[in-house]
């Protein structure tokens, strides 16, 4: 079980947020395309113990995204076959 | 004065003749409400994520000024009774800002503007140039916004399915 363990998080790859790396990668909720990258094809958001992101960058693109949806830019639920 | 960002959806089927009266009006509100008219930005047709009203795509339109309360509130009523509107938003994008700096910087930004029509009037090469300006200074080779994204969204994809399979262990 151990050695599993030990396996495992050698294949884990360090993850940083993506935004506090770039600065040219903003969050918008006018740019529905950088916001998709976050989002499941379902349209779910994806949490950030999987993306990555930071906190603070999280939050702001979760209010983004919450914003695109209510202007119809990204879907609340998709169907697959949209994507 | 605060500053806000209004994106509407109109109907697509307007014709232009249609939809300017609409346009002008909502302009027009600002205006009347001591506001301050940044900018008036149509996006063009998009397809929407979910039909709004029967309807799958939409014309977008996003209006930057600056104002109060009562002129969003008004805005917002004159879009809620009209019919060709099928949804709209208003964000505050800043809660005290200064008339005068907004005036400077709509008159930058109309210079710009200017300088960019002028310098472009050759064609394609005005923008090809700016793209190799802008990748020069950085030694290395930055990618296009367009392969980054494709890229980063690969690697993002195979780091969900690694925690994926981890969380059924």
């Amino acid at each position: 079980m151990a050695s599993f363990k030990r396996r495992k998080r050698m294949f884990r790859r360090r993850k940083i947020c993506r935004f506090c790396a770039d600065s040219s990668f903003v969050i918008d909720y006018k740019n529905p395309r950088t916001l998709r990258l976050f989002t499941t094809e379902r349209g779910k958001i994806i949490p950030r113990r999987i993306s990555g992101n930071c906190a603070k960058h999280q939050r702001q693109l979760t209010t983004a995204i919450k914003r695109a949806r209510t202007i119809a830019l990204m879907p609340y639920s998709a169907a697959l076959s949209h994507y | 004065m605060r500053r806000y960002e209004t994106v509407f959806i109109v109907n697509p089927s307007l014709s232009q003749e249609e939809s300017q009266p609409l346009f002008d009006k909502l302009t027009d509100l600002v205006v009347d409400h001591q506001g301050l008219m940044v900018k008036f930005d149509e996006w063009g047709q998009k397809r929407l994520a979910y039909e709004i009203k029967k309807q799958t795509r939409g014309y977008y339109i996003l209006l930057d000024f600056c104002g109060n309360g009562s002129l969003v509130k008004e805005l917002e009523r004159n879009m809620r009774l009209d019919d060709r509107v099928l949804k709209y938003m208003t964000v505050c994008v800043a809660k005290d800002v200064d008339a005068e700096t907004i005036k400077t910087e709509i008159k930058a930004a109309e210079e710009a503007a200017k300088v960019k029509a002028s310098s472009a009037d050759p064609g394609e090469d005005g923008r090809a140039s700016e793209a190799q300006e802008q990748a020069l200074p950085g030694e290395t080779p930055e990618p296009t916004p367009d392969e980054g994204e494709g890229l980063d969204s690969a690697s993002l994809s195979t780091e969900e399915e690694e925690e994926r399979t981890d969380g059924e262990f």
